[in-house]
């Protein structure tokens, strides 16, 4: 049981001063470890002790500058930043105010939207909207129609900018309007690519002011089941990819088609098309589209169907015939360059 | 060896290594600017006041360029992935017995307004680490920071926090 304080001080020295670990555990009087700290001008702070030059000034933490609490802030996962914002309001205001940098593997944000039919109080079938949006591996949000509002606050509370390289909305069988909730979610998030999937949805006002809004970014727009405006694929002045998802093709009912002048149109704005349902009907389509995309100045892909007809017609008019691997002028057949001629076609 | 004069806010002059200085792009921006390093003129012989850095934190910074002397110098906007970043064993001893402290923050603040990325990115890294798996409250008591909330105002958080999964 140490009774001075200045033994208390020796110890400590020396302990500090050893040059390797020492441990020392001593019964130190109450009144005589006051004593030291009084006199060592040392004051307790949180679990430990602190010299009181030290003590931190309590406003200090909330006065630094915004972006080095945006700094602090870059490093927190979100279930930290959400347990940051309990601190104090100069925090909480802070994270609202930081950048997010999604940490996902593919670094994508996502929103998936979704009608479901569930059972309410009264064992009622009802029509609800499902929403979630994934920001992070941590981040998960959810929200049935009428909580969208306080979803979208959140989101705003939790970060004023998003950086990810990619955003990946997903439209399930779901009203138009959805369409603004999905973009107030959005709201500040910088992205360079952008996947839409559409999912039966008959375009409309708001997927077209979505579009517009966002021609800056590389849109890959994906069409699940029939797509009835072709005055919105035609609305699209920046080059832009479709992808038509192979398990639903347009049937022969779909009611509608675009014809060549509409394809060469849209081809010519350097659009890429996947699976698109047309079928070309004329052999200088093949050719005027052949070389749009040679002349482009970007990648294009372009994936349609010929009528064999057509397409034989196609390879006659330009000396062009059928061979094992590909196809080769007449002239040059006889040569024997096939396997030059399969590499410049498959190119 | 060409030295050239800091002059902290307290007036405390510290002579440095010039090399040192490249860590600092607000020191470095100042001594090309000002042709400090053109041993012909008089400006050779400036020092440089920086008003907004008291001497025992320059101290500190000055500790820890002198330590990382040689080190890759960051350029441009930090675009890392900032989960990545592991604060070295040297650095995190260099900050512990500051850390909960004003000092840390001085010494944060000073790494900012000279521009010393690796210091700024690494101190920043630290004090951010001990927010990590604490809650609002324990963060409040660690760093000293007033309870700034009415209880409604907690709970409405709270509430809030319960819409992630």
């Amino acid at each position: 049981d140490v009774k001075l304080w200045e033994t208390v001080l020796t110890l400590f020295k020396i302990v500090a001063a050893s040059a390797r670990p020492q441990w020392l555990v001593v019964g130190i009087y109450q009144t005589t470890f006051d004593s030291f700290l009084n006199a060592q001008s040392i004051c307790q702070f949180g679990n430990g002790y602190i010299r009181e030059k030290d003590k931190l000034d309590e406003e200090m933490l909330c006065n630094l500058p915004g972006d080095l609490h945006n700094s602090l802030i870059s490093y927190l996962g979100i279930l930290d930043r959400f347990k940051l914002r309990l601190a104090s309001k100069t925090m909480e205001n802070a994270v609202a105010n930081s950048d997010f940098y999604v940490k996902l593997d593919d670094s994508c944000i996502s929103f998936d939207v979704r009608v479901r039919f569930v059972r309410d109080s009264e064992r009622k079938l009802v029509r609800r909207i499902m929403l979630s949006a994934n920001f992070d591996n941590d981040l998960k949000l959810f929200s049935a129609l009428e909580n969208f509002a306080n979803l979208i606050v959140l989101r705003k509370r939790l970060f004023k900018r998003a950086f990810a390289m990619r955003i990946s909305i997903d439209l399930k069988n779901v009203h138009n309007e959805t369409v603004n909730v999905v973009e107030s979610l959005m709201e500040g998030c910088v992205f360079k690519n952008v996947d839409y999937a559409i999912h039966e949805l008959r375009p409309n006002a708001q997927l077209r002011t979505f579009f517009s809004r966002h021609s800056n970014a590389d849109l890959y727009l994906f069409i699940h089941g029939t797509f009835v405006d072709c005055d919105l694929l035609r609305s699209f002045t920046r080059p832009i990819q479709i992808h038509w998802r192979s398990s639903a093709l347009p049937n022969q009912n779909l009611g509608w088609t675009i014809d060549d002048e509409v394809l060469i149109e849209l081809v010519r704005r350097g659009h890429s098309f996947h699976l698109i349902p047309v079928v070309v009907m004329l052999e200088e389509t093949i050719l005027t589209l052949l070389k749009i995309v040679a002349a482009s100045v970007r990648p294009q892909c372009l994936d349609v169907d010929i009528l064999r007809t057509v397409y034989d017609a196609f390879l006659k008019a330009q000396s062009l015939n059928r061979t094992e691997n590909g196809y080769m002028p007449d002239k040059e057949r006889t040569k024997g360059e096939a396997r030059e001629w399969d590499d410049t076609l498959k190119c | 060896m060409v030295l050239i004069t800091l002059v902290s806010s307290d007036e405390q002059n510290f002579p440095v290594e010039r090399e040192l200085l490249k860590q600092s792009g607000t020191i470095e921006t100042l001594i090309v600017n000002m042709n400090l390093d053109d041993e012909d003129t008089d400006a050779a012989a400036m020092p440089i006041p920086l008003p907004n850095v008291k001497g025992d934190v320059l101290e500190k910074v000055i500790q820890w360029m002198e330590h990382h002397k040689g080190d890759p110098v960051k350029e441009g906007d930090n675009e890392d992935n900032n989960a990545e970043i592991v604060v070295p064993q040297w650095d995190d001893d260099f900050f512990k017995p500051a850390m909960y402290g004003s000092k840390h923050l001085e010494l944060t603040v000073a790494a900012s307004y000279l521009d010393i990325k690796n210091l700024l990115t690494l101190s920043c890294k630290a004090i951010s680490n001990t927010f990590k798996g604490k809650t609002g409250p324990q963060i409040r008591e660690e760093w000293g920071v007033p309870n700034e909330f009415t209880p409604e105002e907690e709970e409405a958080i709270r509430k809030e926090n319960e819409w992630s999964e």
